[in-house]
């Protein structure tokens, strides 16, 4: 390399850094996606108005749009995942109709008794093609949000943030995926074992004779990695286990299991959910207040930047609003066609709820290059 | 010094046994949740119906989908917490990859040789580790096929308690030693009946979201016979075939690579299981 290429490299790298810096800026943290991501799915499931859930799917259509990877595959897993949410429609359809409203009468089929009996068909009507597109319309929503979540956050960033309960399990993992490309190599060598003995056949069907020797080789290094384990001080990672907070965090289990099962028993629902709530988050706070005894160390890189408050400010307030209209029972969220086919309602606020959602995107155009 | 540690002896006993104690405990109840959350929609076949739970009745998926992530997280932290023993946590992290990755080639109507492993090394390395392995085999799976979302936390406790119920049935091990076609035979049902049970559980939790039909639809307060008859014509509608290729799958596997399998893990346990100690 020339001098002249040695200065137009570093040229380049001082020309790039102000733009590698606003990338950096403007990339969201891995912890801000997992916010969207329960914020957008609550918002989908505490709704069953498909206008809604449609507002939200679309929001989480533009994530998807935007930080789509080359791998076209995904595509596919989308619109599959859309034909699975329309085929639900004559599936619910079939399996039996109520309502004022006849549209067709589908013939019907009558199970054998000792399958249970069961009869599928008949009468078709209206309410019940509304509500079954509706809750089509809802899976769809739900199958967009998922995978616009998977594209866009980085999951080996994200599991940086698993509690540190967890540690000696996510280095098991790491053992794991780190034999993957030994497991390889060693399926090449006995491959050739195999053509050097004159055994004939392409690798597919070569791979049952040799799926047990792999195993084994497998196992035999893992018995080696085991000891480069214990060398390491792998025991040290077992979290200092102090048995009034298991105590607790059981107890805060069973009180939020409680508080579900009393949010359908009791007759104040509303006061009901606040007590799974609690329990929920007292769990939480045990199991991350466990962070400070592990032995684990953990590299983090990622800083929290003020697109990232952002975000998460709006995935709060749209949740905060849809949560609100529920309690209070405003907002159209709650759609029941019956006993005569309606129209779904709509409601500005809960709109702006779901719109909210697409906060992601503003950082996202702000870190491309224009 | 040695009156000093005379007293602390049965001290640090009864602590170790109170530890245990608690551990068992909070296994218990968050798998005791787990499955709570798995069959809600029976659970609550006898609450109050009509009115706010009828508008409800969407919010049961979320509820308790919050509520198994959380028991499942308590429940992996209180299993992997113990110091754990190196080898066999190198031997867990090599199969819950082999399983992971057998999850990916697809055999005739979506089946998969995913639980191949996970009934096999539960069966031979017992309940705790069957159960780490599937959920773990599960989560790594989840990366391979790229899609995380509501269904892990219910797929890695379905998973995992497969591993649990093969670790039980290991039990019988020692006792069917002599009867290898005995034992083989024993398999082939567990896997037959888990072909169909994985299925069947794992429709619960979002058959309320998605059934909207009159013989199939699921609401608070339908009652335990109808819930059940309501289940029922949801499983044989859509998912009954799919399972039979599932539970299908699951023993041609296990007879054709079942005892091979057994004999490399069954020879590795034995490995870890040598005491120099004499």
């Amino acid at each position: 390399m020339g001098r002249a290429d040695v200065v137009s490299t570093a040229r380049a790298g001082v020309a790039a850094a102000p733009q590698r810096r606003a990338e950096e800026e403007f990339r969201l943290h891995p912890l801000v996606w997992a916010c969207w991501f329960a914020a957008a799915l609550s918002v989908v499931f505490l709704t069953s108005n498909p206008l809604y859930a449609a507002l939200v799917g679309l929001a989480a259509l533009c994530q998807y749009a935007a930080h789509r990877p080359d791998d076209r595959r995904l595509d596919y897993v989308l619109v599959i995942g859309a034909l699975f949410a329309v085929a639900t429609i004559p599936l619910n359809l079939i399996s039996g109709s109520s309502g004022a409203t006849q549209l067709v009468e589908l013939p019907t089929l009558t199970v054998p008794h000792w399958l249970g009996g069961v009869r599928f068909g008949g009468p078709v009507t209206a309410e019940s093609l509304a509500y079954a597109a509706s809750q089509a319309v809802r899976l769809s929503a739900v199958f967009v949000v998922v995978w616009a979540f998977n594209v866009s956050v980085d999951h080996f960033r994200l599991l940086k943030y698993a509690p540190a309960g967890l540690a000696q399990l996510g280095v098991i993992l790491s053992v794991g995926i780190l034999l993957v490309p030994s497991a390889i190599d060693s399926l090449a060598l006995m491959q050739e074992a195999r053509v050097t003995r004159g055994h004939r056949g392409a690798r597919l069907t070569a791979l049952p004779a040799l799926a047990i020797p792999l195993l084994r080789e497998s196992l035999e290094r893992s018995v080696q990695r085991a000891e480069s384990l214990d060398a390491r001080g792998f025991g040290r990672l077992a979290l200092v286990r102090r048995p009034y907070e298991s105590l607790i965090a059981v107890g805060a289990l069973v009180v939020a299991a409680g508080g579900a099962f009393a949010y359908y028993y009791a007759p104040m629902p509303g006061v009901a959910a606040l007590v799974a709530l609690a329990g929920m988050a007292m769990l939480l706070i045990i199991v991350l207040g466990q962070q400070r005894r592990s032995g684990a160390v953990r590299l983090r890189t990622d800083r929290v930047g003020r697109a990232d408050v952002m975000v998460v400010a709006a995935c709060v307030a749209s949740l905060a609003i849809i949560a609100a209209l529920r309690v209070t029972g405003a907002g159209s969220l709650v759609f029941l066609p019956f006993p005569r086919a309606s129209v779904p309602g709509f409601d500005a606020l809960a709109a702006l709820a779901c719109v909210l959602l697409v906060a992601p995107l503003g950082p996202e155009l702000l870190r491309r290059p224009a | 010094m040695a009156s000093a540690l005379a007293v602390d002896a049965p001290r640090a006993s009864v602590r170790a046994g109170a530890h245990r104690l608690v551990s068992s405990l909070t296994l218990c109840v968050a798998s005791a949740v787990g499955l709570v959350a798995f069959l809600y929609p029976f659970l609550l076949a006898n609450a109050p119906n009509g009115g706010a739970n009828a508008a409800h009745s969407g919010d049961a998926p979320f509820i308790f989908g919050a509520l198994i992530s959380l028991s499942a997280l308590l429940f992996l932290i209180e299993l992997s917490s113990g110091a754990m023993n190196a080898k066999l946590a190198s031997t867990l992290a090599v199969l819950a990859v082999a399983a992971a990755v057998l999850r990916v080639p697809r055999l005739p109507a979506g089946a998969t040789a995913f639980f191949l492993l996970i009934m096999l090394a539960g069966y031979v390395f017992g309940p705790r580790f069957g159960f780490l392995l599937g959920a773990l085999a599960l989560f790594v799976s989840s990366f391979v096929s790229g899609g995380f979302g509501p269904w892990v936390p219910f797929q890695m406790f379905a998973s995992g308690w497969l591993g649990l119920t093969s670790g039980w049935l290991g039990a019988l091990r020692p006792r069917l030693a002599r009867h290898r076609r005995a034992e083989i035979v024993l398999l082939l049902c567990f896997g037959a009946a888990w072909g169909f049970a994985f299925g069947a559980l794992m429709n619960l939790w979002f058959w309320p979201y998605v059934a909207t039909g009159d013989a199939t639809s699921w609401r608070p307060g339908l009652g335990l016979v109808a819930t059940v008859r309501h289940y029922w014509a949801f499983y044989l509608l859509t998912s009954a075939g799919w399972d039979a290729w599932g539970a299908i799958a699951n023993v041609v596997l296990l007879a054709v690579a079942g005892r091979p399998i057994l004999s490399v893990l069954s020879r590795f346990r034995a490995r870890f299981q040598v005491d120099w100690s004499g």
